[in-house]
């Protein structure tokens, strides 16, 4: 019976309750909770029971409010040689979301990160001569945001489709595998799914203006403020057309800043197309090509990607690769557009790791590794990655990660029945994540050649 | 990181203060751990549910009355949905790997009455209470008189210990006000409390559970959304137009239908006869269970038998109704060249796209095979491997390289597709997403999934053809030197409710025995070779 009895087994010291003890003990005593979303408020979120029936209407919709907590706790514990400077941290983090139900299609969702003040600017403990807690915490929300379809209820017949969706505030936006976009703006987004042309049946367009962006790991300097501040609006188009999924986009950016000081124009064009072939079960490709225009030279390039994977054996085998013009810039402002391409780049919010170069610009790399058993618990997946990095700072990488993952719930109760899912109870939700890296940098200019080490762990609970 | 430009607040004494306040809040929170909120899902019971002593909840109380309408039912989907093996599998399945975060969602639309009453999604069936297993039964749908549309199943429904629930229909109640005059669009007075509810010629009451949204963003299926933004609804057409009746796929105006008893007449002899609909809701779908329905309705071998003919005629009708093929094929054609066969399907009777529904589940598909006056195969198109799977990507056979994929299938199944582990995307059995995230957990969506249409983690890949929209496929035959003419050329537009290897997937593969092909269209024609 795992949903009995958890108070009893949870032991909190909080009796001297300073600041990383009551931390601890809050953390131990969220990961208590059972693994699922906790409502607060209203109808129980994927649970028996009768809904409740307000007897209210918002916009032509019923109301039907729920509110919702869920989110994670993630540990990270990294050892590093990064840049010829040892490191040893570890650094935890709590992510709430909330979700406020109204209708069915109406809610307002709200994302808090407490202890950062956003990316690479995380709360930490720091091993060495300096050692100690860095400590940070923010109010400020990392996405609030309303979505619904207000708009219904003008043709209470359905002789007008005017599901339109519309979603306001502070938007996760993430476009061409964030290649493209990959970040939280402040802004809205107009769109309508549906759409029927010609033998086209499933196409979705949005239109969306940003006021502003997230500045995630940003040097805030005049030149990054600028660039977080302008204003982006586009168009993203995607669809099913016989066996392919194609996604269409298009933005402009205008500087409308009110800084002073700097005559880089910001006003620029990006267009991008992603095209995807699935092959079944484990198997895809995706030809990604994106492109931006500036006045004169500034912010003008263009990227094109081939990402690959294959089921063999039983095994996935992935290979990506890419390769861009120096100046090939995204309209988001994120620094990590290649984050999704391996482990070698992928980048961590939190702490800055040894990592091939995942911006992008100027530079052609590739990422090839296999998740071994993919089905299992615990997978295994070894990746080799190398770039070669065109700009003036030439700075060539090769990398190796090696990254385990195992789902402890599976581990320590196998089995894929319902009494063993049930079983599982809280426990569900649990992930360890150990990743080891090694990058050699062959520096033409001035930093030299080094190599970069990391080992990192990662305990993560999703609740 | 300098954080210029940014107003930051001292750290230390906020910290402490929340820090400190977090156990408290977490215990105050978790202090309410015997709600219904933390446990979600409850361990599986062993006794079932003592009944309600609410009467108008289960359907055969409804029986006695309105006997046609309950045998209409007994036989149909609505019925059948949560005896369905296949649901069954599937929601295990979606269950087992999501650690079940998914809940209770499945069965929201399948068992509304079971789940809302408090029944776990974990309850075997046969420890369910018996409106439970009415599937959607008739409170399901004749309680509901607000417009839940899109809530994917998230609507109230009577349950035990309820007050005797109002019965809405598309008649007015005997105490209401009827404005059309007309006393035939007005009831007698009834031994439950009748009301007209507009619900009951609108798409709107089938799209509170025909357009399906999961709580992390997939669009499983959109069958009303389809219906929403195609022809049909510009013109009023509704759900109920076409699948509830006389013609199954063909509309039909209420005053079309021919007048019968809603009521046994026997028991209200005063009762006039009315325009009445078929329970039946008629659709593609029938039951993998031998004999379903048969015992409730008391039926001999013989009238069952004659009743899944019938049933069995209806679907085929409504699947016939909905697509139109031509074909154009040259009238010569050379030894040794390439011929190009030109079909197209047209979706002329479907309101929605066609096919639609659950993601994965309906296959329609063209057959096309030429052979030669010696009866020699030289081309084939949709057809099928050793395991009756099409010869796609997902067929074993095609897996395993003992024969070469279909590279010109025309199939208009859709699929789930997920986003893998680093980048592109590959098609799957269900939402839940082990490579993106080894440990699926469904929570509300992070993103703006209606906004955005899809999320992070994966989409839903849809072939189907939109309302009175035609698609071509060209087929290119190479014709061999030695081909003994006349060439003969078989098309046929097949269709069947599951891909086998789908049956396999969720461990129930024995049924695929019962799956059976409907040719929609057969058309023949042949082509001389010219020498």
């Amino acid at each position: 019976m795992p949903y009995s009895g958890r108070m009893g087994r949870c032991r909190t010291r909080t009796a001297r309750p300073g600041p990383i003890a009551a931390l601890l003990g809050a953390i131990l005593t969220l990961c208590c909770a059972p693994a699922n979303a906790i409502t607060l408020f209203g109808s129980n979120f994927v649970s028996p029971g009768q809904q409740w029936d307000p007897g209210l209407s918002l916009f032509g919709e019923e109301l039907a409010p729920r509110l919702d907590v869920d989110g994670l706790v993630r540990f990270q514990v990294l050892n590093q040689q990064l840049a010829n400077q040892t490191d040893d941290f570890v650094t935890p983090e709590l992510d709430l979301q909330t979700n406020l139900q109204l209708t069915a299609t109406q809610r307002v969702y709200w994302l808090w990160r407490p202890f950062e003040y956003g990316a690479r600017e995380p709360t930490y403990f720091h091993f060495g001569n300096d050692h100690g807690w860095t400590k940070r915490f923010s109010e400020t929300p990392q996405a609030l945001f309303y979505e619904g379809q207000p708009f219904n209820w003008l043709s209470p017949n359905d002789r007008v489709p005017l599901d339109f969706t519309l979603a306001i505030g502070r938007i996760p936006l993430f476009l061409h595998n964030g290649l493209w976009f990959n970040n939280f703006m402040d802004g809205f987004q107009l769109s309508k799914n549906n759409i029927q042309i010609g033998t086209f049946s499933n196409i979705n367009i949005m239109y969306f203006l940003t006021l502003g962006e997230d500045q995630p790991g940003l040097n805030l300097n005049l030149a990054n403020r600028r660039e977080a501040e302008k204003r982006v609006m586009g168009f993203d188009m995607n669809g099913d057309w016989r066996n392919y999924f194609f996604e269409i986009s298009y933005a402009a950016s205008y500087d409308n800043s009110k800084l002073p000081g700097l005559d880089q124009n910001l006003n620029r064009g990006f267009w991008a197309v992603s095209i995807t072939r699935t092959f079944g079960f484990n198997s895809g490709v995706s030809l990604r090509a994106m492109g931006s225009t500036g006045n004169g030279t500034a912010g003008a390039g263009e990227l094109a990607v081939l990402e690959t994977q294959r089921g063999v054996w039983g095994q996935l085998l992935y290979c990506n690769v890419f390769g861009a013009t120096n100046q090939w810039k995204t309209p988001s402002v994120s620094g990590s557009p290649l984050s999704q391409e391996g482990i070698l780049f992928t980048f961590d919010r939190q702490q800055a790791t040894p990592e091939l170069n995942l911006r992008g610009h100027g530079t052609v790399g590739n990422a090839i590794g296999v998740v071994l058993d993919p089905r299992a618990p615990i997978t295994y997946t070894p990746e080799f990655g190398w770039l070669i990095d065109n700009e003036y700072t030439s700075n060539d990488q090769v990398g190796l990660a090696f990254q385990i993952q195992a789902d402890l719930a599976h581990v320590f109760i196998p089995g894929n029945t319902l009494s063993e899912m049930v079983r599982r109870g809280i426990l569900y939700g649990a992930l360890a994540r150990l990743t080891l890296l090694g990058v050699r940098n062959e520096n033409t200019h001035t930093a030299g050649d080094r190599f970069d080490f990391g080992s990192m762990l990662e305990l993560i609970y999703q609740f | 990181m300098n954080g210029q430009g940014r107003v930051r607040p001292t750290p230390g004494k906020t910290f402490a203060l929340v820090a400190s306040l977090l156990p408290a809040v977490a215990t105050l929170i978790y202090g309410c751990g015997t709600t219904p909120g933390w446990t979600r899902l409850k361990p599986v019971e062993t006794k079932p549910k003592p009944f309600h002593q609410t009467v108008f909840l289960s359907s055969s109380a409804c029986q006695t009355c309105h006997p046609k309408q309950y045998q209409e039912w007994r036989t149909s989907m609505h019925s059948y949905a949560q005896h369905s093996p296949v649901f069954l599998a599937f929601n295990v399945y979606v269950l087992t790997r999501s650690g079940g975060t998914l809940g209770t969602f499945c069965d929201r639309c399948h068992t509304p009455i079971g789940i809302s009453s408090g029944e776990s999604p974990t309850l075997a069936n046969d420890k369910r209470s018996e409106a439970a297993m009415d599937s959607v039964g008739c409170m399901s749908c004749h309680s509901q008189h607000r417009n839940y549309v899109e809530s994917s199943g998230l609507l109230p429904v009577p349950i035990p210990g309820d007050p005797e629930p109002i019965i809405y229909g598309p008649y007015y109640g005997s105490q209401e006000n009827n404005p059309t005059g007309d006393p035939i669009n007005q009831l007698i007075k009834t031994p439950h409390e009748s009301m007209r509810s507009g619900l009951f010629e609108s798409a709107q009451l089938c799209g509170s559970c025909h357009d399906v949204f999961s709580p992390d963003g997939f669009r499983i299926e959109e069958a009303y959304s389809e219906w929403k933004n195609g022809p049909y609804a510009r013109k009023g057409i509704v759900c109920e137009d076409c699948h509830m009746g006389p013609e199954p796929g063909k509309p039909f105006a209420r005053t079309e239908l021919t007048r019968d008893y809603i009521v046994d007449h026997n028991i209200f002899p005063q009762a006039p006869k009315r325009y009445r609909t078929n329970h039946s809701f008629t659709g593609p779908d029938y039951s993998l269970i031998p004999e379903y329905g048969k015992n409730a309705l008391g039926l001999g071998n013989k009238q069952f038998a004659a009743l899944t003919e019938h049933l069995k005629q209806e679907r085929e009708t409504l699947l016939r109704n909905a697509a139109t093929v031509n074909v154009d094929v040259p009238h010569t054609v050379a030894a040794g060249s390439r011929m190009t066969i030109e079909v197209s399907i047209t979706n002329s009777g479907a309101g929605h796209n066609f096919p639609t529904g659950f993601a994965s589940e309906r296959q329609v598909w063209l057959e096309v095979v030429v052979s030669d006056a010696s009866g020699r195969q030289v081309y084939a198109s949709g057809d099928l491997d050793r395991y009756a799977d099409l010869r796609d990507w997902e067929s074993e056979a095609v897996q395993a390289g003992e024969i070469p994929v279909d590279w010109n299938l025309t199939n208009l199944e859709a699929a789930f597709v997920l986003t893998n582990f680093r980048g592109t995307q590959s098609s799957a059995v269900s939402t839940t997403n082990r490579l993106l995230n080894p440990v699926p957990f469904i929570t509300p969506a992070t993103n703006p999934t209606f906004s955005q249409g899809f999320p992070f983690a994966g989409r839903i890949f849809k072939e189907g053809i939109p309302p009175l929209q035609t698609r071509t496929a060209d087929y290119e035959v190479k014709v061999p030197v030695d081909a003994v003419g006349p060439l003969k050329v078989s098309v046929r537009l097949r269709y069947r409710n599951f891909p086998p290897h789908f049956l396999r997937d969720l461990g129930v593969g024995t049924l695929a025995d019962q799956l059976q092909i409907i040719d929609l269209a057969t058309l023949k024609s042949e082509v001389a070779i010219a020498k």
